[in-house]
């Protein structure tokens, strides 16, 4: 299995008490929420108290293995056994093959949910994930708490996501967690295009043969991801506040680059990006346990 | 025999052979008597095109086909035609081959197939070619390739982009009469006035009657699939003029009475009702079957069936055919479309719209934020806009065209609560 985290150290607020159904007072109810991703699988143990324990790992070709493997990190970090969870929720492009889990919703709801949950005024999602962009627009009105009422995503290539980093990491030899510091040494803007990936990759090849320094080129970079993603953002009636989610969003790079294109905006960063689908997920799972 | 004649027997064979298949493909529904009906209509006027003797008028999209029918020819719409061997799967070969000629893998899909059929000669040869300025301005570029090619002549008609301007009726009337008198020189006969005349009052008729099914369509829970409904394309078929059509339709609206009177759903039981706008992937039901079978989401109704013209003049057929061309809203400022978009939602009971964003459609995906952000301002119906490709199948990502649609019934069984 490949690289992983674990954690329960994390600040989040209490999940919403459950509605109607069983009775609450007789056992502790703990729910799952799994995201697998194309890059990363996350999963998110949910309990009364909070989250209990969590877990990232690196998605390998056996998605159902990955999906098993985090399931149980992240219930031991939380001292727990499968028959505690009483519902789970898949989201992520690797919902369907996650065969323990009760439901599948896809990853722009529970991103949805979960920023909500973390952030209860956001109205406006950004994600970037490992192999697409999205933004999502959420509202409160109705009965039935928060819900998605638009959405965007990337089309055609992938370019502007988490593997288009991985890939530019790749080219200019420094460890991809390395990006977002480097950038923020940057001097001088340089202009990437964000089309193709492999364009990208070339005309990064070139700014390096160009003597160009790394922490321009990976600013410029981020530059590109930022306006790519924002070009989706802006066709929603973009609303306050927003809410950035994701694995990228741990490059404060990229970060930093969409807080100023937003900067007349209220713009919430939460401290582990990148387990808020999960976390949405494992919310939903509360929702549906009893319904 | 010579060679052109035995070249176009073993293009009606082939074609034939293509034909059957595609009736022998697993459908995931039974098709109604009417749809097999079209069906086999459209494969017989292809398949009449290649028959020795017979006149053949290449048309583009809005260019009406009441005009060609009255010469005695018939029509091929070729963007219809990629259609058709996008169903039959005999369209990548064809692609590739346009991409070798340099064509852009970006460039409309419709276009670039028909481009590459010619060149490897596998459509009926044409006598004759009308194209249209707008709605899709790569068409008389293409028409001229083709013109060339084969060294027949191309009538190109100006259609104004302000099609409810007064003079723009009778700017094209005057066009499509000199149209017509061409085209009647290239047939060799004197154009027949008469003869139009009776081919609009067929054209009436077969109006009349897909209205009709147009209205049944409104019923709750739908008679019909929109999978099956879509591939009638009401507001652009070749069928126009035809009396094939006036007998599809006729029987379409008895099968959908039919289904009403017995209680028959096309999903059961129906959890949302879609409007679809544009055409659709011809080269497999996948996004369609998944909506109507797997998520219960039937499309309710579909823009291209849409019937915005009014009964036509026989006394003033010129006249008459410019207005059923103007008239449809694709064509003109982008608040046309929301107009209609929204009478549909509220005609047909819509929960939510999908727009079907397809590669290379410059028009309709430069429309599309535009009648999203108009429909937003006068109703709260979720849109959204899909990119999918209707005929290229190479540009088809089954999972992530999952992933949106799913996400979007998610909105809409939110707003439902």
């Amino acid at each position: 299995m490949g690289e992983g985290r674990v954690g329960v150290n994390i600040t989040l607020p209490l999940p919403p008490p459950l509605k109607g159904g069983g009775d609450q007072t007789e056992k502790v109810m703990y729910t799952a929420g799994i995201d697998i991703g194309s890059v990363s699988t996350e999963v998110v143990i949910l309990g009364e108290e909070g989250i209990k324990g969590y877990s990232v790992l690196d998605s390998q070709v056996d998605i159902e293995k990955t999906a098993e493997v985090a399931l149980d990190i992240a219930l031991d970090m939380a001292r727990l056994v499968r028959k505690d969870v009483a519902y789970s929720v898949a989201t992520g492009y690797g919902r369907n093959n996650v065969h323990y889990a009760n439901k599948q919703v896809t990853e722009i709801t529970c991103h949805a949910m979960g920023a909500h949950y973390l952030f209860p005024n956001t109205r406006t999602i950004i994600d970037i994930g490992g192999q697409d962009s999205k933004a999502v627009a959420l509202t409160t009105d109705g009965p039935s708490g928060p819900r998605v009422v638009d959405f965007c995503m990337n089309d055609k290539c992938a370019a502007g996501t988490g593997r288009f980093l991985e890939v530019m990491a790749r080219v200019l030899d420094v460890d991809i967690r390395e990006m977002g510091p480097l950038s923020q040494k940057s001097t001088t803007e340089i202009n990437i295009s964000s089309m193709c990936t492999v364009f990208a990759e070339s005309e990064v090849i070139s700014l390096i043969h160009q003597k160009h320094n790394k922490e321009d080129i990976i600013s410029g970079l981020h530059t590109a991801i930022a306006r790519k993603v924002l070009s989706l953002v802006q066709r929603l009636d973009i609303k306050e506040e927003v809410t950035l989610t994701g694995g990228v969003m741990k490059n404060v790079g990229v970060v930093e680059k969409l807080q100023q294109e937003l900067s007349h905006r209220k713009v919430n960063l939460p401290e582990e990006p990148q387990i808020v689908g999960a976390i949405g997920a494992a919310l939903l799972a509360r929702k549906y346990v009893h319904s | 025999m010579t060679i052109v004649e035995d070249q176009r027997k073993r293009q009606r064979e082939f074609f034939t052979l293509q034909f059957q298949k595609r009736l022998k493909r697993p459908r995931g529904y039974s098709p109604l008597k009417s749809s097999q009906a079209r069906e086999r209509a459209m494969f017989r006027l292809l398949l009449e095109s290649f028959r020795e003797g017979s006149s053949v008028v290449w048309k583009s999209t809005f260019v009406p086909s009441e005009i060609i029918y009255s010469l005695g020819a018939i029509p091929l719409y070729v963007e219809s035609f990629s259609a058709v061997a996008s169903a039959v799967d005999i369209c990548p070969p064809m692609l590739d081959a346009s991409e070798r000629c340099g064509y852009s893998r970006d460039s409309c899909t419709f276009l670039r197939a028909v481009l590459g059929a010619s060149h490897k000669d596998i459509l009926p040869r044409p006598d004759a070619l009308v194209s249209t300025s707008y709605y899709c301005d790569g068409d008389p570029k293409i028409f001229d390739i083709f013109a060339e090619e084969y060294k027949k002549p191309h009538f190109y008609l100006h259609v104004p982009y302000a099609a409810e301007a007064g003079w723009a009726v009778d700017a094209l009337a005057e066009q499509l009469e000199e149209v017509a008198i061409e085209l009647a020189k290239v047939m060799g006969k004197p154009f027949n006035r008469e003869r139009l005349s009776e081919i609009i009052q067929s054209s009436n008729e077969a109006r009349r009657y897909l209205l009709k099914a147009n209205e049944l369509r409104r019923h709750v829970p739908s008679p019909m699939l929109g999978c099956e409904a879509i591939d009638y394309i009401a507001s652009i078929t070749q069928l126009w003029g035809s009396p094939e059509l006036v007998r599809i339709s006729r029987l379409l609206c008895e099968e959908l009475e039919e289904r009403i009177e017995k209680g028959v759903a096309a999903v059961e039981p129906e959890q949302f009702r879609f409007l679809w706008c544009h055409l659709r992937p011809y080269y497999n039901d996948e996004v369609f079957n998944y909506l109507e079978g797997h998520h219960k989401a039937v499309v309710a109704f579909e823009s291209v069936n849409l019937i915005t013209w009014k009964e036509m003049d026989p006394g003033k057929p010129f006249k008459s055919l410019a207005e059923k061309l103007l008239a449809n809203p694709a064509i003109g400022p982008y608040e046309r479309m929301t107009r209609e978009v929204a009478k549909m939602v509220k005609d047909y009971q819509i929960d939510g719209i999908i727009w079907m964003s397809p590669w290379g459609c410059r028009h309709f995906n430069s429309m599309a934020q535009l009648v999203k952000d108009g429909l937003r301002r006068e109703m709260d119906v979720p849109f959204y806009i899909l990119d999918l490709e209707c005929i290229d199948k190479r540009n088809y990502s089954k999972e992530q065209v999952r992933t949106r649609l799913d996400a979007f019934i998610e909105v809409l069984a939110g707003k439902r609560g």
